[in-house]
């Protein structure tokens, strides 16, 4: 079996495909990053201040980081300016409230009575932490390294690229390396050797592992690509405290106590398990029919529909909120994963109860699907 | 050694097998059939693709259902429609295939170089398959089917895409095999199996319909194959009375191979060729007659219709003979 493992791994690896989606996604990548070029002076900026010591926005510093941005600064229409970022973390940090947030939530997400009603109330959860925030300086670590959008190339743009060639990559791995048999015809072959159907169960883990380095590699390259363009240095160790509180609504990162590059660890990592479970997904749907372009459009099509319907259901009522807990709409939410429970259900651990719970769903559904194709004629 | 018993497939609303039963031991089958008659089905049945709607096969008395991957390790396999990787080199592929049938790495490497030559491909090993023709990746297959060396070897149409001389080292591979395995040969094509099977079976109306040796189910048709020449105005006449198997141009007439299905009261020639009893081989070759046509055999009488000479039956024979009428 392991040996087997290892060999569909290297087939897997060895395949056009695999390149080819790794190279897709680079150059997409490529893109972004080459969007952002502009803010590598804004990153330098940051660097030396942090060299320097000045790694929070406080009343001693705030003129200092204001200083050493004017010159690095080039503001791009709808940018908030440095100034007044700075200025407005300085105020934010102490005078932020539970209720502030809650109100720029309901705004932003445009919700209307019951929904809104309980996005208030979730939002009271969050005032004793902010007040610990206070107390404890954690507030005061809210640190601007660059612009607005260095700071959305980060939290949004990367981890949401990066995720989606993730689950593409584990999608197209999972459909060609299970349904290979019946795409080549060599199914009468593979099929009636020792492993007999069972091959699939190998080839599945093949795909998960495959899957795993394929995300790695886009997380990896992505990132030192990054640190290439925005040598950001010590930065990476910044704790992020509540750096998130400029980006409207989603101060509950701060329950996280890791620095810049945990926290991209942890997006990795429930980047990493999304693309699992969508390749499951895959699974399930190549499994009946063999027809990998069907399943492929299939897939789509039930993704663009629960997206559709998550967009579009009325944000009047709470059942909003329990219809956003889908997988399509959890793969949106990619950089802000951490940000979301707090706001959406109060749940701690909203994450991994979520992906805890597709996984079961889908788990169970390949399980029946396996044992009927393993009685099934060929 | 393996035993099917009151096997029965249906798709739905479609019968393709009914009721198959078959014991078989060492040797060399051939499952001779017209295309559709289910041959395929009752291959994919052996190999586990397909399962039985009604009935069991069971190995060395045991369902092979219940024994799985302890089954297919002693199978090997060459379906009719052999999918293959383009971009593998056969070397590459038999060890792909060699590791999913669970042959440890120094075995594998040893028996790679060794059906490679048995089907003469020892100085093709690294060159991509798509680069060969349909014979070569045939050969591919049938070397991939003797791998593990495999006690039941099951070739549907194996000789497909096979020129002549390819066909040939094929006979003499599986000739040299037959002594410690059960090989089942699954062809349209009776001279790939005439020579070498030392049982055929035949398939017809879903069923087993003979289960015999070559010698014993030629055997059925004896004194009822001849050939003659006649003229060649003649032809769509005979055709119309006679099972004709063959004919060959030569001049004006036309030398023909047909079967008799006349009685013995009958001359079968000139007036009296529509007055044939048409008994034949009856509805089953193990009840066949085969009482010819008495004594006008190598008479010229002169009525134009040529010198009749008996032939000793062939396979092709009973082949056409059994399925030619149903066409």
């Amino acid at each position: 079996m392991k040996e087997n493992v290892k060999e569909e791994c290297r087939r897997l690896v060895s395949s056009r495909l695999f390149w080819l989606i790794l190279a897709a996604a680079m150059v997409v990548n490529i893109w972004i990053l080459w969007n952002f070029q502009g803010q590598r002076k804004y990153a330098e900026t940051a660097r030396n201040l942090a060299e320097m010591g000045v790694e929070s926005v406080s009343p001693e510093t705030e003129e200092k980081i204001i200083r050493a941005f004017a010159e690095a600064e080039k503001r791009h229409p709808g940018e908030v300016p440095v100034r007044n970022m700075v200025e407005g973390a300085g105020r934010l940090a102490e005078e932020m409230k539970a209720q502030d947030l809650a109100d720029a939530c309901v705004s932003s997400m445009k919700l209307r009575d019951q929904a809104a009603e309980h996005v208030r109330k979730a939002f009271v959860t969050l005032e004793p932490i902010l007040e610990q925030n206070r107390a404890d300086g954690t507030a005061r670590q809210f640190f601007v390294p660059c612009g607005g959008r260095f700071f959305d190339l980060f939290s949004r743009w990367i981890p949401l690229a990066a995720t989606i060639e993730c689950i593409l990559g584990a999608v197209l791995l999972m459909l060609k390396g299970v349904n290979e048999p019946f795409d080549r015809r060599t199914g009468p072959v593979v099929y009636t050797t020792r492993q007999g159907r069972r091959v699939n169960d190998t080839r599945f883990l093949a795909v998960m592992a495959v899957s795993a380095g394929f995300s790695a590699a886009v997380w990896v390259l992505t990132l030192g690509m990054a640190g290439m363009v925005f040598p950001v240095g010590k930065l990476w160790g910044v704790k992020i405290g509540s750096m998130m509180v400029l980006d409207a609504f989603y101060p509950v990162i701060s329950r996280l106590h890791v620095s810049i590059a945990g926290f991209m660890a942890l997006q990795f990592l429930v980047s990493l398990c999304m693309a699992w479970l969508f390749g499951a997904m895959a699974y399930f749907a190549v499994l009946k029919g063999h027809n990998t372009f069907r399943a492929f459009g299939k897939m789509a099509l039930v993704c663009l529909g629960t997206a559709a319907l998550t967009e579009n259901y009325p944000r009047d009522t709470i059942h909003y909120f329990i219809l956003r807990c889908n997988p399509v709409d959890f793969a949106g939410k990619a950089g802000r994963w951490f940000a979301c429970g707090g706001n959406f259900l109060s749940v701690r651990g909203y994450e991994v109860l979520l992906l805890l719970f597709w996984t079961g769903v889908f788990g169970a559904l390949c399980i029946c699907r396996r044992r009927n194709f393993l009685k099934e004629d060929l | 050694m393996l035993q099917i018993e009151h096997v029965t497939k249906k798709y739905k609303n479609f019968t393709a097998l009914e009721d198959v039963n078959l014991e078989l031991e060492n040797g060399v089958y051939g499952l001779l059939a017209p295309n559709g008659a289910g041959k395929t089905t009752l291959l994919k049945m052996i190999t586990t693709l397909l399962f039985p709607t009604e009935g069991q096969i069971k190995y060395n008395g045991e369902d092979i259902r219940k024994l799985d991957g302890a089954y297919r390790e002693e199978l090997g396999y060459l379906p009719q429609d052999f999918g293959y990787y383009r971009d593998y080199t056969p070397e590459k592929y038999l060890r792909y295939i060699g590791i999913l049938k669970g042959m440890p790495g120094e075995k594998l490497q040893e028996r790679i170089g060794s059906v490679l030559e048995l089907v003469g491909l020892s100085g093709e090993g690294k060159k991509k398959m798509k680069k060969f023709s349909g014979g070569m990746v045939q050969r591919v297959g049938i070397a991939q089917a003797l791998l593990d060396d495999p006690r039941i070897l099951v070739l549907d149409e194996p000789t497909a895409g096979l020129d002549p001389g390819e066909r040939m080292r094929f006979r003499k591979i599986l000739a040299a095999l037959s002594r410690d395995k059960l090989v089942l040969i699954s062809t349209h094509i009776v001279s790939d199996v005439e020579f070498i099977a030392n049982h055929i079976i035949m398939i017809r109306d879903r069923r087993i319909y003979c289960n015999d040796t070559v010698e014993a189910i030629c055997g059925k048709l004896a004194g009822q194959v001849f050939e003659a020449v006649i003229p060649a105005g003649q032809l769509p006449r005979w055709e119309e009375q006679y099972q004709v198997v063959s004919q060959r141009q030569e001049g004006s007439d036309v030398a023909v191979r047909f079967i008799s299905r006349g009685g013995s009261q009958g001359n079968s020639r000139g007036d009296n060729l529509g007055k044939s009893s048409g008994n034949g081989l009856g509805d089953n070759l193990e009840n066949g007659s085969g009482n010819g046509l008495g004594g006008n055999f190598g008479n010229d009488s002169g009525n134009g219709l040529g010198k009749w000479c008996p032939c000793k039956p062939g396979l092709e024979d009973v082949f056409l003979y059994t399925y030619q009428e149903r066409a």
